[in-house]
């Protein structure tokens, strides 16, 4: 795919035109991904979550192409920082999926001497196969999300302000500043725990409960200001969020207790992880799909004319010469990769080893299948609240091929491998078409490095967790539960494989949820069923932020006036997110030297 | 419009009930829960709510005083907005980037953001089809004129230039098909 790229386009850039795809920016790109994908497997490892990367990308972008070189524009930051998020979030799906397969290994050794017989090739083509195909599934579907639905993306929309800043005039660059500082500041004080009062403030979580308001109404706040900044960007279009928060933990869970449906005897907090994590979380992920595919029933026409619109650009194209005139992928591109992503998809399966070709035929079209409305599903969550469930994804996605594959547990997690690299490369190209959108940049230029660079983070994340894996006493064990790397995120995938293996699922929450979610998809609210599903799905502490920083863009949005919005609020909230996001890579980044320190 | 907001009450009470009947767990051995016909209640509740709902949102669609008045405050902004690129296209060689972004940014503030706040209206009176083909030639026009932005912040005028020409096609587009939908009606 990198031929694509016209040396003499290049170097008509160079030369003093517009600089949107250069040399400069693929090369910073390149690097910045590389380095970031590495920080993040480790940070993941260690930490359970990972970072987007966009924003730390268009910082140095920023720095490097503008101030350093002196030459670059916004939209070749944007390509920059298009290509280092790719590459560090097809990490991200690795990350998550692969080391549960280490550790069950390592697992099943220890208790039956026999353990898991897998090779790491297999997962790398169905990587690979993930990264083509979220990158073509989210091609047609920018035309329905960015244009139409108008999705807000919020660190697309702060990635932006990254990139504008300096240009947009010193106002807004003040505010991106004090929003910064503020978070920052805030961030800082959380990690230190100097505010923490036992049972009253602890792991930046405000118990307003009091020991009046029962444990089972959820009575925390998440003090996150990067949470509630994506919903001051968000505005009146989140609220259905907040609404399915409410409906969840001050409805449902009460009814639920007073109905004597939870276990005699399990209180306080025990009592809210049951609710949790039995009945809601369950039901959210099946409202989440269920909202998803009804939506996508509803938009149809809409998302019919997207797609001929992409054709009606094949057929332009075919009239006119030059990147330039093309503003889309072509039609005959996004099937051609579908082909690819498919057979790559295919062979994965059956290199695996103990699936036949049936089986791995059919895992392939029902893998298809399943990612296209994981994708869409993460990247619709990402776009309204800039929360991802990717890890609930991870779970159906490992759960369904389990039951396909017979409890062939190597075959399962290359399609897990496969759909998760996927929806998170679908998540982040839709944040990075928004910036995008934003910046007036061509989409096919970002769509082009895309396809040619994020593969790279898939290999890069598999050698990585090969080495922390084998750098274990014997070879073996180099993360896990009782070493430095706990690998949390694997160690829930784990617990899902053993839950599936003893036929232990909850498909009674699937189904009900997939029925209430279609209900919510039907209803003439953009999103409803994604955002109701979704706030089932998290904690309602992160719900409540949200929800507050929904309501403090309505209130300001009348007093102030929509001007007031844009060009004070945006900048502000903007800083607050990049604040909180920087503050976690310097702190992931610090925790980790000092364990490494303190094991030299 | 008493009646939509007790349709809209239907429909909430409807998916409270059903998410209620579906949360329960069911007994060892079980695979439903016996709270299913809670569940049931709820959904079909739920139906007839949004069912009303949806009707409730058509018949007030079809409001001809309601709907013209929309339509007619959406294609004063896309004309306003055209008819203000083209004066700006009059000065064009004569604007520094700054002044060039300042007029960007009231286009989009004053025209394109209140269009887009309104889009839904755009698509209940055009449909789902027809509105989806003019929200994309508004979103033409709106990433050109973010493009007319990033280039003369970045000191490159000729691109804001052939940007902005991009732009003023599209909203000649978007305002014919506009008309031209609204006269086929």
């Amino acid at each position: 795919m990198a031929s694509r790229i016209d040396p003499g386009e290049v170097g008509a850039r160079l030369a003093g035109g517009y600089r949107e795809l250069t040399v400069a920016g693929m090369v910073l790109g390149l690097v910045q991904g590389v380095v970031l994908n590495l920080a993040f497997v480790y940070a993941a490892l260690k930490l359970g979550f990972s970072i987007a990367g966009s924003t730390v990308a268009a910082i140095m972008g920023y720095a490097l192409l503008t101030g350093l070189m002196k030459r670059g524009t916004s939209v070749e930051n944007n390509i920059n920082q298009t290509i280092a998020s790719g590459i560090n979030t097809a990490g991200t799906g690795v990350v998550f999926t692969l080391p549960a397969l280490f550790m069950l290994d390592a697992k099943w050794r220890a208790e039956a001497g026999i353990g898991l017989e897998f090779s790491l090739w297999p997962i790398m083509i169905g990587g690979v196969a993930g990264a083509i195909m979220g990158t073509v599934l989210i091609i047609p579907l920018r035309k329905q999300m960015i244009e139409l639905d108008r999705l807000r993306f919020p660190s697309g929309i702060a990635v932006t302000t990254i990139i504008r800043s300096g240009r947009a005039g010193i106002d807004k660059a003040k505010l991106l500043a004090l929003g910064f500082l503020i978070s920052m500041i805030w961030k800082l004080l959380l990690l230190s725990g100097w505010l923490d009062v036992p049972g009253i403030l602890e792991e930046e979580q405000w118990n307003y409960g009091f020991g009046l308001i029962p444990d089972y109404l959820s009575p925390v706040l998440y003090l996150s200001l990067m949470n509630m900044a994506a919903g001051m960007l968000t505005g009146k279009g989140g609220l259905p969020f907040l609404f399915g928060g409410i409906l969840a933990w001050w409805v449902v869970s009460p009814v639920a207790v007073g109905a004597g449906w939870t276990p005699e005897g399990v209180e306080g907090a025990a009592l809210w992880g049951y609710i949790y994590g039995k009945m809601l979380r369950p039901l959210g992920i099946g409202t989440l799909i269920g909202g998803a595919l009804m939506g996508v029933v509803v938009c149809f026409p809409a998302i019919r004319s997207a797609f001929r619109s992409l054709a009606g650009a094949t057929r332009t194209a075919a009239l006119e010469r030059g990147a330039d005139a093309r503003e889309e992928m072509s039609l005959r591109w996004i099937l051609l990769g579908t082909a690819v992503g498919m057979s790559l998809f295919f062979l994965g399966s059956l290199a695996s080893g103990g699936v036949g070709v049936v089986e791995a035929a059919a895992g392939t079209l029902v893998g298809t299948l399943w990612l296209a409305v994981a994708g869409l599903i993460v990247a619709q969550a990402t776009g309204m609240t800039d929360i991802s469930p990717m890890s609930g994804m991870a779970l159906i996605s490992v759960t369904l091929m389990m039951v396909l594959y017979s409890g062939n547990v190597a075959a399962a997690m290359v399609v897990g491998v496969a759909v998760c690299v996927a929806i998170g490369q679908g998540a982040d190209m839709m944040q990075d078409l928004k910036t995008g959108f934003m910046l007036g940049a061509r989409p096919i230029k970002q769509q082009i490095v895309q396809f040619a660079f994020t593969w790279i983070g898939v290999f890069i994340a598999i050698g990585a967790v090969y080495v922390l894996w084998t750098s274990g006493p014997g070879g073996q064990g180099g993360f896990g539960e009782g070493t430095p790397l706990p690998a949390p995120q694997a160690g829930a995938l784990m617990g899902i494989i053993d839950a599936v293996t003893s036929g232990n699922v909850p498909s009674d929450k699937y189904i009900m949820g997939g029925v209430i979610g279609a209900l919510l998809g039907a209803a003439p609210v953009a999103g409803l069923g994604v955002l109701v599903g979704l706030a089932m799905y998290l904690p309602f502490s992160i719900t409540l932020g949200y929800g507050i920083g929904c309501l403090i863009h309505m209130a300001l949005k009348k007093t102030k006036g929509t001007a007031f919005c844009e060009h004070k609020l945006v900048p502000f909230a903007a800083g607050l997110i990049v604040g909180e996001a920087l503050t976690g890579v310097g702190h992931a980044t610090y925790s980790i030297l000092i364990t490494t320190l303190g094991r030299g | 419009m008493q009646a939509a907001k007790i349709a809209f009450l239907v429909y909430i009470l409807g998916i409270g009930l059903a998410v209620s009947g579906a949360a329960k767990v069911p007994q060892a051995g079980q695979a439903w829960p016996d709270t299913v016909p809670i569940f049931v209640a709820g959904t079909l509740l739920g139906c007839l709510g949004l069912l009303w709902w949806r009707a409730g949102l058509i018949t007030g669609a079809t409001d001809p005083a309601k709907s013209d008045q929309d339509l007619a405050d959406m294609l004063r902004h896309v004309r306003d907005c055209r008819d203000r690129a083209g004066n700006i296209r009059q000065e064009l060689t004569t604007l520094d980037g700054d002044a060039l972004r300042q007029k960007i940014d009231n286009l989009l503030l004053d025209h394109i953001e209140p269009v887009v706040e309104n889009r839904f209206a755009l698509v209940r009176h055009y449909g789902m089809k027809d509105g989806a083909e003019i929200m994309l030639k508004l979103s033409l026009a709106e990433r050109n004129l973010n493009r007319v932005w990033s280039a003369a912040a970045d000191s490159c005028l000729p691109e804001a230039h052939a940007s902005f020409g991009r732009a003023l096609d599209a909203l000649e587009q978007l305002q014919a098909e506009m008309e031209s939908g609204n006269r086929g009606r």
